[in-house]
C-alpha cells in the first residue's frame, strides 16, 4: 500500500549528517529546504506487511506455516512475550536513489543532503506503519514491541532475502536484495514487530543490540538515532 | 500466428491465487508443485481452458536460476514438468490451445540500482527460454516486469536463442509508471522496437485503473495489445482482491474497445472470472486501431517526441576539445557526467555521445559511458559513431530507444548498419552523402535522403524513425552551401515528410565570433523546418534562439515556457557570498572557506595571470581546504559545508586544468599522487567513498575511482597498472566487510601499497585486524592519512 509522507523533520536530517549545533549559513539552510521539497516530491513510499504466528525454537523464532527462521538470542529476547509478529517492509522507491546519484555527480553537497532526507523519509514512513499496526493491535487489547530489523544484534543480515521473499516485496513494492543482502532501493526498511498480550514494560535500550555501539558518534553525544 | 483478425483471444487467469485456494502456496518455490502435485496443476489449467482460455501460461513464472538457488530444483527440470502439465491439460480439453512459457522478473535489481549486470540477466534468461523451447512451449510471455533493461535482456535472449513469438508485458502503478519509473510511452517504444509480437500491461492494478493506461499504450504502439488486470486492488491486511467475476468481466471487456486483442486476468482472478469475461466478450470485436506514426525516442524514464524542436547537446565529443580528450584518455567518467548534466540543465533534451579517440577501444568506452550517463541522466541518447561494433555495443545495453548518429547513402554503409538499428529498435540519422561524396545541390541531397528512407523501410525501419541530416558545411570555405543546406532541409521536410537534424556549430568554423553566425544560421534552419538542432546548449544565444522560435512558430503555447525560463533568467542575480552583499571578499581563500564555486573560479582565473599554478595549489587551494577540514573536525562546520568547500576548491582546480590544457602542459604534474578508491565487492552503498573522493581530489590528488561493487582483481589491476601508493576501500555493512578483508589480503600479497579503510561498521581495531594500514573515520581523516603517506 502507498504511505503518505508529507513532511520531514529537519533536526533528524541534520543529525543524520553528523550536525553538532554549529551555525548554519542562510544559503545552506535554503539548500536544505530545497532538498526536503525535492525529496518529498520524489519519494513514493510503499509498504507491505503481514501478520504471522510464531513458534519458539532453541535456534530462534520460526514464522508459522513457512520455512523462515530468525536465529539468535537477540530476536528471542525481543519477542520474549510475543506469540505473533508483524513482518513489514517499506521503501521510498528507485527514483529517490537516482535523484541522489545524479545530485552526487552534479553537486555533491546536495547529494549528501538528499541522501539524508531520503533516509529520514523512509524512517518516517516506517514510523507511520508502526503506528498503524499499533492501533490495529491495541483495538484487540494487545501491545507491540519496537522494530527489530535483520542485522540488529545477532540476527544476521542474511535472513533478509527469505524475509522479503515471504512478503513478496519484489512484486508488491519493487524491493529486492543483492547477493550480499543489501536492500535495493537503498532507502528501505524491513522489520519485525512483536505482538504481545502484555505491555512491554522493560524498555530495551536499542543501542545494546547495535553493532555500532562502541563507535557511534550519536550515542556518545547523547542523541542516539532512536532518540 | 497467434492473434486472429478481428477477434479477441482469451488468456487465462492467476495461477498463484488458484494454488493458494488449494493450499499449495506455502512452499518457497511455488513452481515445485509441478513436480509434487502435477495432477492439481493440470486440473487448474483444465479449469482455465474450460472457462475459455485460448492461451494458457505454464506455471513457470519464478523458474529461474536465482530463485532456485539453494533448492534441489533446476530450471530445466521445473520447466519440463510445468510444460508437461500444461500439455496434458490441453490434450484433455482442447488441442487448439496454445501454451506459453511464463517468465517473470528475476527477483534482483539490475545495475546501477542493484548488483545484477546486463550479461548476468541475459544468461539467466537464456537458460529459461532455451529450456522452454525444448519443453515445447508455443510462445514466450515476459510479464510483470518493472525494469525496462531487464525485460530487454530477456527479449534479446529469447530472440537470439529461440524462434518463438514473444509477448512483453509490464506492470504499472496508477501514476502511469513502473516501480523503476518507466512511463508507458517508453515501454511501448522500446518493446515495440525490439520486435516482439505483442506488448501489454498486467498485474499491479485492477481493470478500472488499467483502462486509461491501456488507452495511453495504444497511442504509442502498432503492435497487438495484451491486458491482464488483477481482480481489483488487494486489501492490504487480508490480501483479498475486491471485485467480483461479474464486475471484473464488465470492465475488462472494455479493453476490446481500445483495440486490445489478448485479454485475461492476473492476481486474484480465477476460472470464474475468465468464464465471466468470455461471456462478456462473446460476439465482441476489438476496435480496429489507427496506425500510429510518431517520431520519438526515449530513455527508461523519459520520452522525447520530435513533434516540436528538441535540442541535441553536442558537448560529449572529444573533437576539438582538449579537456574532453584528456578526460577520455584518463578514464575520467565523472567529468563526462558533469558535461551531460550541465547540458540537460541548460535545455538539451537529447544528448549526443561520441567517444571516438585514436588508441581507445571505442566500443568498450561507448558502452561504459552510455551506462554511466544513463545512471544519472534521464535524457535519451544519440549514439554517435560510424563503427558498427561501437553502435551495437551501445544499443545492446542502452535502456530505452536510442537514436543512432549515423548512416549515409552508401550501399555498404546502409547494409552494415541498418540491420543493427532494426534489431535493437533504434531510430537513425541519415546523412545525405554517399560514395560520390557530398552533393553540391539540394536536389541531389534529397535524392540520397529518399534512398536512405527507402532502404530503411526495406529493413523494416519505419519512416518516422529516420531523421535526415542535410549537412552543414563551413560557410567560410563554401559560402554558397549555407543556403543550399537550408533549401535541402525544407525540401526533405516537404517532399519526404521526415524529421531533420543538423549539426549547427560547424557553419562558423574559421570565423571570429562564432556564436553570432551559429545563432543566425540556427534561426534560419529552424525556419526551414529543422527539428533537431545539434548545438552547444550552454550558449544562451543558441538555446534562446530555439526558445524564441518555439514562441514564433506556435510550438510554445501562450509563450508559457519562454516566459517561465526567461523571467527566471532576468531575475538571476550575480552570485554574492552570504552575509557580505555590499563588498564581497573575492579572494580564493574566502571562496573556498565559504564554499562559493563561482567566486573560487573567478579568483583562480585572476590569480593565474600573476601566479604559477603550482603556487596557487600549494599555497592557497590545499592549505585552505585543510583549514576547512580542521574546522569540520572540531564540529565548527558539518559535512555539507566541508563538501561545499571541496567543490569550491574543485572549481579552482578546474580553471588551472583548463589553463594548462590550453597551454599544452600535461595535467598530470598537478597531482600530489595517485589514490585508488573503491567500494568493495558486494557493496553498493558508495556515498562515503564519494565524499572522500570529493575531498581528496581537491586536496591535490589524482583519484582513480573504481566505483562500487568492485571485484578484487579490478582493484589489484588498477593498483599495479598505475603503480599506486595508497588505496582507499569502503564497506558499509558487516556482510561486505568480509570482501574488504579479502581485497586487502589480495593487495598485500601483490603490492606494497598502503591501504586505508572506512565504513559505518568499522572500528580502528577491526580495520587493523583485517590488515588495513589506516582507519579513516571520515573524510578529514582520509586527508590526513593521504598527506602522511605521500609526504613520507
Amino acid at each position: 500500500m502507498n504511505i503518505s509522507v508529507e513532511s520531514l523533520d529537519e533536526r533528524e536530517i541534520l543529525r543524520n549528517m553528523g550536525y553538532r549545533g554549529s551555525e548554519i549559513p542562510s544559503d545552506l539552510e535554503s539548500l536544505i529546504q530545497q532538498c526536503i521539497r525535492q525529496t518529498l516530491e520524489t519519494i513514493q513510499p510503499r509498504a507491505v506487511f503481514r501478520r504471522f504466528s510464531i513458534e519458539k525454537d532453541i535456534d530462534g523464532i520460526r514464522i508459522s506455516g513457512t520455512d523462515l527462521i530468525f536465529p539468535g538470542a537477540s530476536i528471542q529476547k525481543h519477542l520474549e512475550t510475543s506469540g505473533e509478529v508483524w513482518l513489514f517492509a517499506v521503501t521510498v522507491g528507485q527514483a529517490t536513489d537516482k535523484l541522489i546519484r545524479t545530485a552526487l555527480s552534479e553537486k555533491p553537497e546536495e547529494g549528501i543532503i538528499l541522501d539524508s532526507c531520503a533516509a529520514i523519509a523512509v524512517e518516517t514512513a516506517a514510523d507511520k506503519i508502526q503506528e498503524m499496526l499499533r492501533e490495529t493491535v491495541e483495538r484487540e487489547g494487545k501491545f507491540i514491541t519496537s522494530r527489530f530489523s535483520p542485522g540488529y544484534g545477532d540476527l544476521p543480515l542474511s535472513v533478509q532475502r527469505d524475509f522479503l521473499t515471504l512478503l513478496d516485496t519484489s512484486r508488491k513494492i519493487g524491493l529486492t536484495v543483492t547477493d550480499r543482502f543489501l536492500m535495493v532501493p537503498s532507502k528501505s526498511v524491513s522489520a519485525i514487530i512483536g505482538i504481545s498480550p502484555t505491555e512491554i514494560k522493560t524498555k530495551q535500550n536499542p543501542c545494546d543490540g547495535c553493532i555500532l555501539r562502541t563507535t557511534c558518534e550519536l550515542r556518545k553525544a547523547g542523541t542516539p538515532c532512536w532518540k | 500466428m497467434l492473434e486472429m483478425k478481428n477477434k479477441i483471444t482469451i488468456l487465462d487467469g492467476a495461477f498463484g491465487t488458484m494454488l493458494q485456494q488449494k493450499g499449495l502456496l506455502t512452499a518457497t518455490v511455488p513452481e515445485a508443485n509441478n513436480l509434487t502435485h502435477p495432477e492439481i496443476i493440470t486440473e487448474i489449467h483444465r479449469e482455465y481452458i474450460r472457462s475459455g482460455a485460448e492461451i494458457i501460461y505454464a506455471s513457470t513464472f519464478g523458474v529461474n536460476r536465482y530463485k532456485l538457488e539453494g533448492t534441489s530444483y533446476s530450471v530445466s527440470q521445473l520447466m519440463e514438468a510445468a510444460v508437461k502439465n500444461a500439455r496434458m491439460a490441453r490434450d484433455a480439453e482442447n488441442p487448439l490451445v496454445k501454451i506459453a512459457l511464463d517468465c517473470g522478473p528475476i527477483g534482483k535489481m539490475m545495475k546501477p540500482n542493484g548488483d545484477m549486470s546486463f550479461d548476468e540477466a541475459y544468461q539467466i534468461f537464456e537458460e529459461i527460454v532455451t529450456a522452454g523451447e525444448q519443453a515445447g512451449v508455443d510462445l514466450i510471455v515476459f510479464e510483470t516486469f518493472t525494469d525496462l533493461a531487464e525485460i530487454k535482456a530477456g527479449i534479446l535472449a529469447a530472440k537470439e536463442h529461440t524462434d518463438l513469438p514473444i509477448f512483453a508485458s509490464m506492470s504499472f502503478e496508477a501514476n502511469g509508471r513502473t516501480f523503476a519509473g518507466v512511463p508507458i510511452s517508453a515501454a511501448a517504444l522500446t518493446l515495440s522496437g525490439l520486435g516482439v509480437s505483442a506488448v501489454g500491461i498486467n498485474c499491479s492494478l485492477g481493470p478500472e485503473q488499467i483502462l486509461p493506461l491501456a488507452a495511453e499504450l495504444a497511442k504509442w504502439t502498432n503492435l497487438p495489445i495484451l491486458i491482464k488486470p488483477n481482480a481489483g486492488l488487494p486489501d492490504p491486511e487480508t490480501d483479498q482482491y475486491e471485485i467480483t467475476p461479474a464486475e471484473f468481466a464488465e470492465i475488462t471487456a472494455r479493453f476490446a474497445d481500445l483495440g486490445a486483442v489478448f485479454i485475461g486476468g492476473c492476481c486474484g482472478t480465477t476460472p470464474q472470472y475468465i468464464s465471466a469475461l468470455r461471456e462478456r466478450l462473446s460476439g465482441k470485436h476489438p476496435l480496429e486501431r489507427q496506425t500510429v506514426h510518431r517520431s520519438a525516442i526515449c530513455s527508461a524514464e523519459q520520452t522525447v517526441e520530435m513533434n516540436e524542436v528538441r535540442i541535441v547537446g553536442e558537448r560529449i565529443n572529444p573533437t576539438g576539445k582538449k579537456r574532453f580528450k584528456t578526460a577520455l584518455a584518463e578514464h575520467d567518467i565523472a567529468y563526462i557526467l558533469t558535461q551531460a548534466l550541465e547540458q540537460t540543465a541548460a535545455g538539451a533534451e537529447i544528448l549526443d555521445v561520441n567517444v571516438g579517440l585514436p588508441g581507445l577501444d571505442e566500443a568498450a568506452v561507448m558502452a561504459e559511458v552510455v551506462e554511466a550517463i544513463q545512471s544519472v541522466s534521464n535524457a535519451p541518447l544519440q549514439i554517435d559513431s560510424g563503427d558498427p561494433k561501437t553502435i551495437e555495443a551501445a544499443l545492446r545495453i542502452y535502456n530505452g530507444k536510442a537514436l543512432v548518429n549515423s548512416v549515409n547513402g552508401e550501399d555498404r554503409n546502409l547494409e552494415t548498419l541498418l540491420p543493427i538499428v532494426r534489431k535493437y529498435g533504434a531510430a537513425v540519422i541519415g546523412l545525405t552523402l554517399d560514395e560520390n561524396g557530398l552533393p553540391q545541390t539540394a536536389e541531389e541531397r534529397v535524392r540520397i535522403a529518399e534512398k536512405i528512407i527507402r532502404k530503411a523501410e526495406e529493413y523494416g525501419i519505419p519512416k518516422e524513425d529516420v531523421i535526415i541530416d542535410c549537412l552543414t558545411l563551413t560557410v567560410s570555405a563554401q559560402q554558397e552551401q549555407a543556403m543550399e543546406t537550408l533549401k535541402a532541409v525544407r525540401m526533405v521536410k516537404d517532399r519526404l515528410g521526415v524529421k531533420t537534424v543538423l549539426g549547427v556549430s560547424n557553419i562558423s568554423f574559421g570565423l571570429p565570433d562564432r556564436e553570432t553566425i551559429n545563432a543566425a544560421f540556427l534561426t534560419l534552419a529552424l525556419g526551414q523546418g529543422l527539428d533537431l538542432p545539434i548545438i552547444n546548449p550552454n550558449v544562451r544565444t543558441m538555446t534562446g534562439a530555439v526558445d524564441a522560435f518555439k514562441v514564433l512558430a506556435g510550438q510554445d503555447k501562450n509563450s508559457e515556457r519562454f516566459i517561465s525560463i526567461h523571467n527566471q533568467m532576468q531575475g538571476e542575480k550575480p552570485v554574492v557570498p552570504a552575509g557580505s552583499s555590499v563588498s564581497p571578499d573575492s579572494s580564493l581563500e574566502y571562496a573556498i572557506a565559504n564554499g562559493l564555486r563561482q567566486i573560487a573560479a573567478e579568483a583562480t582565473v585572476r590569480l593565474l595571470q600573476t601566479t604559477e599554478p603550482a603556487e596557487i595549489i600549494d599555497q592557497i587551494l590545499i592549505p585552505t581546504l585543510e583549514k576547512v577540514g580542521t574546522r569540520f573536525e572540531k564540529g565548527e562546520i558539518f559535512l555539507p559545508q566541508l563538501i561545499q568547500s571541496a567543490g569550491a576548491a574543485q572549481a579552482g582546480f578546474e580553471e588551472i586544468r583548463k589553463m594548462m590544457t590550453r597551454s599544452s602542459q600535461s595535467g598530470a604534474n598537478l597531482s600530489k599522487g595517485k589514490i585508488v578508491l573503491a567500494t568493495v565487492r558486494g557493496d553498493i552503498h558508495d556515498i562515503g567513498k564519494n565524499i572522500v573522493k570529493v575531498v581528496l581530489e581537491n586536496s591535490g590528488y589524482q583519484i582513480i575511482d573504481l566505483g562500487k561493487d568492485v571485484p578484487i582483481e579490478v582493484v589489484r589491476q588498477a593498483v599495479l597498472r598505475e603503480n599506486v601508493k595508497l588505496v582507499g576501500l569502503s564497506a558499509l555493512m558487516t556482510t561486505t566487510v568480509k570482501s574488504m578483508a579479502e581485497t586487502i589480503r589480495d593487495l598485500k600479497s601483490h603490492s606494497e601499497c598502503r591501504i586505508m579503510v572506512g565504513g559505518a561498521v568499522l572500528t580502528k581495531d577491526y580495520a587493523l585486524s583485517i590488515g588495513a594500514d589506516y582507519f579513516a573515520k571520515d573524510a578529514k581523516a582520509a586527508m590526513d592519512i593521504a598527506k602522511k603517506v605521500f609526504e613520507e
